[in-house]
Formats: structure tokens, sequence, C-alpha cells
């Protein structure tokens, strides 16, 4: 065996790590040092980076469909949640973009459902509200 | 060439005991590339590399030159993994190619063995599987005919072609097991073989059990091919125009009229045009396109859809335990495209014909 | 042949929307243009995906800043030598160009973006109503005002003017004139110097 095969055999490593790099870092052992350092260091910060750009990536497509059936988005994952209807953000979003026609009915469902909850909640705003004081004359009344 | 694929070789041989080593090492399943470099087992792996560049590539072998093969039990175990009770006699004859028997025959000349004396008990499957092609091929037309109803027979036999041809039937043929258990002289198995000995399975299981189990089979098998696919892809409609505008006249409508409907980014590279199919002032169909001409088409080819009811929104094939009381009619025909255009066409106006070959 | 193609035709052609700016807010304009601009209304939107629409505005010279914005809201530049910082009052920016205000409000809300300079393209600013012929024959869609344009007093005729009913009468010497703009000399203290009034 050579002398440097041990040698030769670190930068097959090295090389299997850059790759997909551009340029002379790609093909220089001593010039794709830092960058591979650097990529793997990358490669561990961009993970909970990553998962939160998909996570406003399916809101941005859920508010889209959502939008075009003229509903906002918060009202429409309200109720969903609130009717018991468990389709996660992923399913939705890609129910938008794949099934329009059953994103469309389940926007049409919160339409209807969200006004009903509107009217409730105007409704016990025009209830009669006990007061919270007690008078005297209650007092004496009730005995 | 060759050590570009010495190198391959390389790389998946020692790819694979790395991992294997790995797995057992750390007890974590890595992707992607490596990032520890095996100092200690350098020399392993370049001997390993080296025999691997000696011994050159694998060569392909017949799944019965290995040890552990047991005719007789995987002949028995194809029929209980289908789910079928097939006699053992027939399915065996069911793999036997034409190849093969003319082999052995050649085999015994060689040894001296002397035919008229010894005969050959052996049958090839040709009767079977010319039997298990008619009948598969009438059953996928009569269920095509009844689940589409409107549809032009030109589409049912498109379809009926794509599902017989012999790549789609050795695909699979192939994946029901079939390669493992054909009895043939030439290696790799080609694809006539392997339709050929999938219509002979059919064959045979008509000839055990009868017509329906043998539909039954062919429903399980072949008919969930066209899950997927677009049935109108299949037949390819020349002039839709033409073809719409007879149906309409002969079925008492009014000629098809397109209209454009709206369009985007007119005089850009991205344009968009929709243009929608009328008849009689009633809406027919709609379709996009790049030009004014293409949306015509496209609109046209949607409004035949519509007619066929085979639009984008049709209902599932019936297939699995849905399929079990289906009742199918067997002599039923479907409407040929054909007769309808020269029912309008071919009638006396020749002008009629210029006027739509667009 | 196949239909699937011209349906992803149709969902990836660019669609051309057109804006009325008039006595619109520009930076609440700005929020909505580039919501069409990134194709942040599709559900197939993707940050990389170059999904975007075409947007033409018009009547940016008719835009509207409420409060006193038009003479606080500044634009800021420097030239990146000593001294060579300086400032303008949005009056004098719009003054300079109609069209920039609104321009520079969509640029900064497409700020981070890595595509920032691909979707600005996309954007056509007139400053009235005259849109060329070839750009106009490409607009399929309009995007909603922002806000409703308001009714100016030039357009009520003078007897709505009159039977408007008052609380009082000003005085006859009550000096009116002195509060229109024109009027007002004292220079813009925010405005660098350069680009003030002569």
């Amino acid at each position: 065996m050579p002398q440097n095969a041990m040698r030769v055999w670190k930068r097959v490593l090295q090389r299997r790590l850059a790759w997909h790099f551009r340029g002379r870092k790609r093909n220089c052992y001593r010039l794709s040092l830092g960058p591979v350092k650097k990529s793997l260091r990358f490669s561990t910060t961009i993970r909970p980076i990553r998962r939160k750009n998909i996570y406003h990536l399916f809101i941005n497509r859920i508010a889209a469909g959502c939008a075009q059936h003229g509903i906002q988005y918060s009202s429409f994952m309200r109720v969903l949640s609130e009717s018991n209807i468990m389709l996660n953000k992923n399913m939705l979003a890609q129910l938008s973009v794949y099934e329009p026609r059953t994103f469309q009915s389940l926007c049409e469902f919160a339409k209807k459902r969200h006004s009903e909850l509107l009217q409730q909640g105007i409704g016990t705003v025009l209830k009669p509200t006990p007061s919270g004081i007690i008078t005297r004359d209650m007092i004496k009344k009730s005995v | 060439m060759a050590a570009s694929m010495a190198s391959k070789l390389f790389r998946a041989g020692a790819r694979s005991t790395i991992r294997k080593v790995s797995l057992f090492s750390n007890g974590l399943l890595q992707k992607g590339p490596r990032r520890n470099y095996d100092r200690h087992r350098m020399r392993y792996l370049k001997e390993m590399y080296q025999k691997r560049l000696d011994a050159g590539p694998e060569k392909p072998r017949r799944r019965s030159e290995w040890i552990n093969w047991n005719y007789d039990a995987e002949i028995y175990a194809f029929g209980q993994r289908l789910g079928e009770e097939f006699e053992e006699s027939t399915l065996r004859q069911a793999f036997i190619n034409r190849s093969y028997v003319e082999g052995e025959k050649k085999k015994r000349a060689e040894l001296g063995i002397d035919i008229d004396a010894v005969p050959l008990q052996l049958d090839d499957n040709t009767e079977f599987a010319n039997e298990g092609s008619v009948l598969m091929s009438s059953y996928l037309k009569v269920y095509l005919r009844n689940i589409y109803p409107y549809m032009f027979e030109e589409g049912i036999s498109a379809a009926h072609d794509y599902l017989t041809t012999d790549e789609m039937l050795a695909h699979i043929s192939k994946h029901i097991g079939c390669e493992d258990l054909i009895l043939s002289e030439e290696f790799p198995t080609s694809s006539a073989t392997l339709s050929t000995t999938f219509k002979a399975v059919v064959g045979a299981l008509f000839s055990d059990k009868g017509r329906e189990r043998a539909e039954q089979f062919v429903r399980d098998f072949v008919l969930p091919q066209l899950i997927e696919t677009d049935i109108n892809e299949l037949w390819q409609i020349v002039n839709p125009m033409g073809l719409l505008k007879a149906v309409l006249v002969l079925s008492g409508k009014g000629e098809p009229e397109p209209r454009l409907l709206w369009k985007s980014g007119a005089n850009t590279i991205m344009s968009l045009y929709w243009v929608g199919i009328y008849s009689d002032k009633d809406f027919i169909a709609k379709s996009p396109g790049e030009t004014i001409l293409i949306a015509e088409e496209m609109a046209a080819r949607e409004a035949i859809k519509k007619i066929m009811k085979t639009e984008d929104s049709r209902a599932p094939l019936v297939l699995g335990a849905a399929a079990e009381n289906l009742k199918l009619d067997y002599e039923r025909v479907n409407v040929s495209a054909e007769d309808i255009i020269r029912k309008y066409y071919g009638s006396e106006d020749p002008q009629k014909n210029t006027s739509t070959s667009l | 042949m196949a239909h699937n193609r011209v349906m992803q035709w149709a969902v990836l052609a660019r669609t051309w929307w057109i804006f009325d700016a008039n006595q619109q807010c520009p930076f609440r304009s700005a929020y909505r243009i580039t919501t069409y601009l990134q194709g942040l209304h599709k559900p197939v939107y993707h940050r990389h995906g170059d999904v975007g629409d075409h947007v033409v505005v018009f009547n940016t010279k008719h835009i509207a800043m409420r409060g006193d914005f038009w003479r606080t809201y500044k634009h800021f530049h420097h030239t990146r030598y000593a001294g060579g910082f300086s400032r303008a009052s949005a009056y004098r920016v719009h003054e300079e160009d109609p069209t920039r205000i609104l321009e520079r409000a969509c640029h900064n809300r497409l700020s981070g973006l890595d595509n920032r300079r691909t979707l600005m393209k996309r954007l056509h600013l007139f400053p009235d109503k005259d849109i060329p012929e070839n750009i106009l024959e490409n607009v399929s869609g309009q995007i909603q005002q922002v806000q409703v344009v308001p009714k100016k007093l030039e357009d009520y005729t003078q007897e709505d003017i009159d039977s408007f009913p008052q609380l009082f009468k000003m005085p006859e010497d009550y000096d009116i004139d002195s509060y229109k703009r024109e009027n007002r000399l004292e220079p813009d203290q925010h405005t660098s110097k350069a680009w003030r009034l002569k």
C-alpha cells in the first residue's frame, strides 16, 4: 500500500461532503475545508427554521384558498376546530391545492357556522344581564 | 467506460458494507453522505473493492439456480398468494413455454433417448394462452362498455388495447410472481413470454374453475391498471370539433359555437385564453389554452368527454368487493364514432366535410 | 393533447391585474398589491415558486395620505460619502415623481426577498389614466381598492353647498386665504435644503 494512502482516503471523505459546491471549493481540498465545516454547521441550524418555513407555507396556502371563497383564515381555522373537524394544516393546504372542490365545501360550511356564531355572540350581548347589585328590598322580598 | 463502471461498482459495494456496519455499530440509520472515514477499515474496504473489480459485474441468474429453490412449493404458493385454487397439473402446464419443451426434446436426442419409445409427457401453454387471451379480451370490453355506457366504441377498444399490450401484461405477470416460475429456454425472460404466461394462467383458471372465476381474476389484476390513467387520453381524437358537430346535430341540437370567455396576458408569451362551447345558447364545456385555437380544440375535447360522461369528475371504476354483485350486459355494443361521422359527413354534401376540417 | 397540460397552463400563466390608486393610502395599497405580486393569493404559492402576477396601477398621482404624512413622512438617501445624507418629505418626492411613493412602498414591503427585483419588474405604475394600449390589453382582473373614494368639495354643486346646514356664520373679515397652502411660505424644516421648495 502506498504511503499516502491514508491521506487519499481522508480526502475521499472531504470530496464526498463537498460534491454539491461550486467553483474551486468543490475541487481543491484545502479550499473545501472551511465551507464543508460551515455547511455542516448550517445543516444543524436550518433544521428548526425549515420546520417553521413549512408551517408558514401551509398557513399561506390555506389563507389563499380561504380568500378565494370569502372567509378569513383565522375564523376558518377556529370554526373547523370548534366543529371537531380534525384536519391539520398540512392536509388543509393539500386540499386547497389539489382538491379545490373539497376545500370549497369546507369553506362554505365554515362561513355558515361562523355567521351563526356571530349571531349568537350578538344575542348574548343583547340579553339583559344581572347587575350584581343587591338591594335591601330584594332581600326582604325573598324572605 | 470501464473505469467509471468500476467506480460505480466500488461505490455500490463499499456503501452497502459501510451501511451495514454503521447500522450495527451506531444503531442509527443515516441518510445522506457519511461524515466519517473508517480509518481502521481502510485496508479491508480497499481489498473488497479490488475483489469486486476482479469478480466483475454480477451475472444474471435464474432463481432456480440457487440452492433453496423448491419448484413444487413455489407452484403451490403461487395459487395461495393469489387466493385461487388451481389444479396443480394445469398450473404447471401454464408455466411451460414452447421453447422449454423443444429444449427438452433436444436434450433427449443428444443423450440418445428415443422419443417415441419414452414419450416426453410435457404440454406447453399455447392452448391455455389462447383461451385466456380470448376470455380476457372479451371480458375487458364487456366490462368497459357497461361501466362507460356512453363512451364511443373506439374509446373502449383503445382502452382494451392499452390493457392487453405485451408490456402491460408482462408488468402484471412480473409483479404477481410469474417470472421465477416460467419454464423457458430464454433468459432473461422477454415481455412476450411473460405476457403469454399471464394469459395462460387466466386460461388455466378458466379450465379449472370456470368462466366467472377467471373473469374475476382479470378484473382484480388487469383492470386496476386503469386507475390513475385518464381513459380519454388513450383514444386520440384527430378532429374533435368535427365529431362534436356530428354528434350534436344528429342528436337534434344546434351546431357547436365556440366563444371566447376571457383572456389574460394577450400580448405576452404567457397568454391564456378560455374558450367555451355553446349549442343553441346552452353552455356545454370550456377549456383554457395558450392560443385561441388550442383552447377551442381542448374545449371541443371537453365537450366530447361530457357527452361520453367520462369527465374528470366521473365515478371511480367499480372494482374489488363492490364489483362482486356487478351485473354486466354481455350483449351490449356502444355507439361507434365512425358510424356517426359516416352518417353525418359521408352522406351527400361534400361541403360539410371541408367546412369542419380545421 | 392532454387536458391536464392546459389546466396546468391555466394555473401557472401570469394573470394581469389592474388597481386604481385614486384616493388610496399608498401603504395599505402596497400591502394588497404585493400580495398579488408574490402570488400569495394562490393556493399553489411557494416562496421560490415564481407564481406571482403582474399588477398595473394607475392614478398614482392621486394617492391620499392620512394625517400630516405628506409633510412628515420622509424618504431618505445616503450617497455613502461624508455629508451625503439627504431626506425629502413625501409631498416633495411626489412632486418630483408621482409614481415614486407607491413604488417605494411596494419595494419596502418586499424587503428580505431574494426575488424582489423580479417582482418589482412586474409592477407597472402610471401617474394618471393614460395606460399604453399594449399593456391594457393584457389586463383581465381588478384588485379591490383598500378604501372608499371620498367625495370632494368640488364634486358638490353650489346648491348642495348652500343648502348644507351651518351652525354659525363666519365673520366677514375672517382671513381664509392665509390658510391655503400656497400662502404658507415657511420652509419645511425636515426637508434637506436641496429639496426644499424654491
